[in-house]
């Protein structure tokens, strides 16, 4: 028998020593794992264990200035499955498929998906929820939370908007103001082991949602109530497209109503009145959806000589008193431009022309002022930019550019055709004109509100941006007013009030096709307005002049809010 | 130095710390075992003490083993040195009869009554048989033909472990026994050098190629494995998932754990976490301070070995220790390197802490070879 060596001995401590160095390197191994990627693991594996479930915020309602809420919330259940807790699969699937109403293939593919928590259908009503709650199956989750409720189904539609499945604002201030109204969700965190059982020692995670605020807006609802109605009926009676009409302060830009018939079903948004093709369903609702005082531009017509009355009073290039003669027409370079009156309206003073709306009156007032100066007008009154209503969507404006406009194209803009501008933009203009001069940013959006009733954020619309004199927009209010007194305009006179207003035919392009846009643009009083009121008739039958068809609106309407607006006015002031 | 501690001048030694080692880590391994068994019996057996009690027979049969051997001469083996080859092969091959049992798409286990794995076996016989052998070969085995002839006898059983029974860990471990065996028993280094050095190129020649090539398709499930183990969160649902599971665990044991019992991916999470995995359990519930504990106590035994081996009566008894010493070692290595990622994903359990009856019956009569080894040490000699 061989006695061991000396380089055995030498050998083995080797083969320790390698041994050891080898430990040593998987403890620093384990040391790394365990000290610097601790964090990054534990992180995963909590993960991996713990369940989340979403408590939603309840989300904000929208709330009209005299308190009326607008859009609200209801509680409505959401149905999930947990995998790993289902005993019976075919029964929950049978079960699901029949109070749910969805078919077999949708609820088994949730079913036998393997992941914690599978939502199946939100949104579905309580007693639905209640009777499945009642089926006691295991691994069935009924959570109850909120769905959008509006009061008023197709009231203010257009403006207020709808949410989606997951209670996520889509249109309209749903949409705008979706920061300030959707809240933070909670969350349930519950531990569980790979099968989803709860551990109960491990208790859970409860994070509590953030409720989101409540919307203020400028918008009355009796005014909003009373614009559809009169828009339903002039839409019916002159079997016109759409009819537009808006209500805002003149004077700080509140819109007070915004209708656009025919409005939808904000309870049942994706309901067309008609059957559509399955490919064009979506452009169908798309085009239901828009709000054409935004989201659509049209040529203004007459109303925009407003403007170039302005610009034309703002430069002295014109005053009240000028004398016209009108043949009929006005020939600008080699085209003959008509007027509206055939025959032509003879001798007349600017206000005289104004109150015919006389279009080689303001074609010669546009030309005196040139391309140049026409066009700085048009950008300092802001009609190139978008108003920046809180409203998404807003189109901008299509207009000429300034080296393509010649004298053709300056004489036609001067009495509102060749180009096209929002609804809204027109509005703000005209209002931003009237109201001494300061432009301003319309709006429907005034202040949030916390649960508790605090005020948590207060909006601010001010601008200090003069786009012309205190005095010019004081003549302009008193040509406006001679218009709607004795011009044009005089079916929008209100017994009692002094109100100033312009209207406006346009043909619509192509030409000669015989769809018109009748509109009047009215505000009161005439000395201070307190309220600008604009109304679109689109494609009326019939007699379509804007001064016969639009201006009874506006006229009613103003018969009836101008007293509400006094004595809104007078409770205000009473109260403050 | 361990020798002398013995005040009783009487003429034999017995290491009492190594048989401390060994009990500690006996039960250590049942306390964790249980700890990380018991969710997992409870759902699948509805007994959780399941694999505790299984594992607690086979500690307690070893046991009585281990004392039986380490009062028999370890000479008294060398006779069956041959034998126990020859019966290694046997088995081996009986596995592909009706006596196989397949588990987990493998067929590695052999209804003995008991189930056996030959692969267990056979780390044990090759041990005693290199050592009998090498011993026989005398100063032959310094020559090429010697250190050649070794490599050559020790091939068939590891092939036959690897292509039969389809376990390369278990072909690695015994083919790194024969290695370390014989580099004890060679004065030459530098055959050594250039072996480790072709093993070391060629698998970081295999890894290059795998990580390069663009699509997994044919390279097979070790392929992927190796890719799994460049970026197991990549792989996360796949071949890398029983590796994340475990970094998991690591990671979120931080430095004191989350105390013995509260580990979370033992309740499902973890595959194989009474077993292959059980490393990361400890981590996970005692910490950055129990993880390097057991690699210390593993530190230790390997230690005792070399004090056991260095002191030896004969080469024969030294190379039985070795054998022994490389057994645990290799294992020990390659389990805490899979299980913390540091090498690729392959089956191989942690020596008397992981579950899994035949191998701790085995170890424990490996260590009662060594005891017996130890009692050879006459304290005169030391």
């Amino acid at each position: 028998m061989e006695k061991s060596k000396t380089w055995h001995r030498k050998k083995i401590v080797t083969v320790f020593l390698i041994c050891t160095a080898m430990f040593i390197g998987l403890a620093g191994r384990v040391v790394y794992l365990m000290v610097f990627r601790s964090e990054h693991y534990e992180q995963l594996a909590e993960d991996l264990h713990q369940r989340e479930r979403k408590i939603k915020a309840k989300r904000g309602r929208i709330i009209d200035s005299t308190g009326t809420v607008l859009a609200d919330n209801r509680t409505v259940c959401t149905i999930s499955v947990i995998h790993n807790q289902i005993k019976e699969p075919e029964k929950v699937i049978e079960v699901l498929c029949r109070e749910l109403e969805l078919s077999e293939e949708t609820v088994r593919k949730r079913v036998e998906k393997v992941s914690s928590i599978e939502k199946v259908k939100s949104n579905v009503s309580k007693e639905v929820g209640d009777a499945i709650r009642a089926y006691k199956l295991d691994g069935v989750k009924v959570d109850e939370d909120y769905k959008r409720y509006y009061p008023y189904n197709e009231l203010a539609s257009k403006i207020l908007g709808f949410t989606g499945a997951d209670n996520q604002g889509i249109l309209a201030l749903e949409s705008s103001y979706e920061e300030y109204l959707q809240g933070e969700a909670g969350v349930i965190l519950e531990t569980t082991d790979a099968r989803g059982v709860e551990i109960s020692e491990a208790g859970e995670d409860r994070i509590e949602p953030v409720n989101g605020d409540d919307l203020i807006l400028s918008l009355d609802v009796n005014i909003q109530q009373y614009a559809t109605q009169l828009a339903n009926q002039v839409m019916k009676s002159k079997e016109a497209e759409s009819v537009s009409i808006l209500v805002m302060r003149p004077d700080n830009g509140e819109i007070l109503a915004m209708v656009d018939v025919p409005e939808y079903n904000l309870n049942d948004p994706f309901t067309l009145g008609t059957e559509v093709e399955a490919d064009k369903k979506q452009d169908a609702l798309n085009q239901m959806w828009r709000n054409a005082c935004i989201n659509d531009t049209y040529e203004p017509g007459s109303a925009f000589k407003i403007i170039t009355a302005s610009a034309a009073l703002e430069e002295g290039v014109v005053t009240e008193t000028d004398a016209f003669s009108c043949p009929g027409f006005i020939v600008v370079d080699d085209r003959k431009i008509r007027c509206a009156k055939v025959a032509g309206h003879g001798a007349e003073t600017f206000v005289q022309g104004t109150m015919n709306s006389c279009n080689p009156v303001f074609v010669t007032v546009g030309l005196r002022l040139g391309v140049e100066k026409y066009y700085a007008y048009f950008e300092q009154f802001g009609l190139k930019k978008k108003t920046g209503i809180d409203l998404p969507g807003e189109a901008g404006t299509i207009m000429h550019k300034k080296e393509d406009m010649g004298n053709v194209e300056l004489a036609t803009v001067s009495f509102g055709q060749s180009f096209q501008i929002t609804p809204i933009q027109l509005a703000t203009t005209i209002s931003s004109l009237i109201n001494g001069g300061n432009r301003i940013i319309p709006h429907l959006g005034v202040k949030t509100v916390n649960e508790e009733g605090e005020v948590t954020n207060t909006f601010s619309w001010k601008t200090e941006q003069r786009i012309i004199s205190e005095s010019t927009s004081e003549r302009l209010r008193s040509i406006l007013f001679e218009v709607v007194e004795n011009g044009g305009g005089k079916n929008g006179k209100v017994e009692g009030y002094r109100v100033g207003g312009k209207t406006a035919t346009s043909e619509t392009l192509p030409r000669g096709s015989g769809r018109y846009i009748s509109s009047f643009v009215g505000f009161a009083p005439a000395e201070e307005p307190k309220v600008l009121a604009l109304c679109i008739i689109r494609n009326p039958k019939g007699t379509y002049y804007g001064g016969l068809i639009a201006a009874p609106v506006v006229r009613q309407l103003f018969e009836n809010i101008l007293p509400y607006l006094e004595k809104m006015e007078y409770t205000l002031q009473k109260g403050t | 130095m361990a020798g002398r501690r013995g005040q009783r001048k009487n003429e034999y030694y017995f290491d009492y710390s190594l048989l401390f080692i060994i009990l500690f880590l006996v039960g250590f391994g049942l306390v964790m075992i249980y700890s990380a068994s018991a969710y997992d019996a409870s759902v699948q057996m509805d007994d959780e003490t399941y694999f505790l009690v299984h594992q607690g027979g086979a500690a307690a049969l070893g046991l009585v083993a281990m004392f039986v051997v380490s009062w028999i001469p370890y000479h008294f083996w060398e006779r069956f040195a041959v034998l126990g080859y020859i019966v290694s092969v046997i088995l081996i091959f009986l596995v592909l009869t009706p006596l196989g049992i397949e588990a987990n798409g493998a067929r590695r286990w052999l209804n003995l009554g008991i189930s056996v794995q030959p692969a267990e076996i056979a780390k044990l016989a090759m041990i005693l048989f290199l050592a009998s052998v090498i011993n026989k070969m005398g100063r032959k085995v310094k020559t090429a033909k010697g250190f050649w002839a070794i490599l050559v006898m020790a091939a068939p059983i590891c092939l036959l472990v690897w292509k039969i029974t389809d376990n390369m860990s278990s072909a690695i471990i015994i083919a790194g026994i024969a290695v370390l065996m014989l580099f004890v028993a060679s004065p030459d280094y530098k055959r050594f050098i250039v072996l480790g050095s072709i093993g070391v190129a060629g698998a970081a020649a295999l890894v290059f190629l795998i990580a390069q090539s663009s699509t997994t398709e044919g390279l097979g499930f070790r392929g992927e494995r190796i890719l799994a183990w460049l970026d197991p969160e990549a792989y996360a649902s796949g071949k890398g998932f029983q590796t994340l599971q475990a970094l998991y665990a690591i990671g979120s044991g931080g430095i004191f754990g989350k105390g013995l019992g509260q580990s979370m991916q033992k309740l499902g999470y973890l595959p194989e976490q009474q077993n292959d995995m059980i490393f990361s359990i400890i981590c996970e519930e005692l910490g950055l301070f129990g993880g390097i504990a057991v690699i210390l106590i593993f530190v230790l035994l390997i230690w005792r070995f070399m004090v056991i081996a260095n002191n030896a009566p004969d080469l024969f008894g030294a190379l039985l220790v070795v054998g022994v010493m490389g057994h645990i070692a290799i294992q020990v290595i390659l389990n805490i390197a899979v299980v913390t990622n540091t090498i690729p994903n392959t089956g191989i359990s942690l020596p008397f802490i992981s579950y899994g009856g035949t191998s701790v019956m085995f170890l424990l009569i490996e260590m009662g070879l060594v005891m017996s080894v130890a009692r050879g040490i006459r304290l005169k000699d030391v």
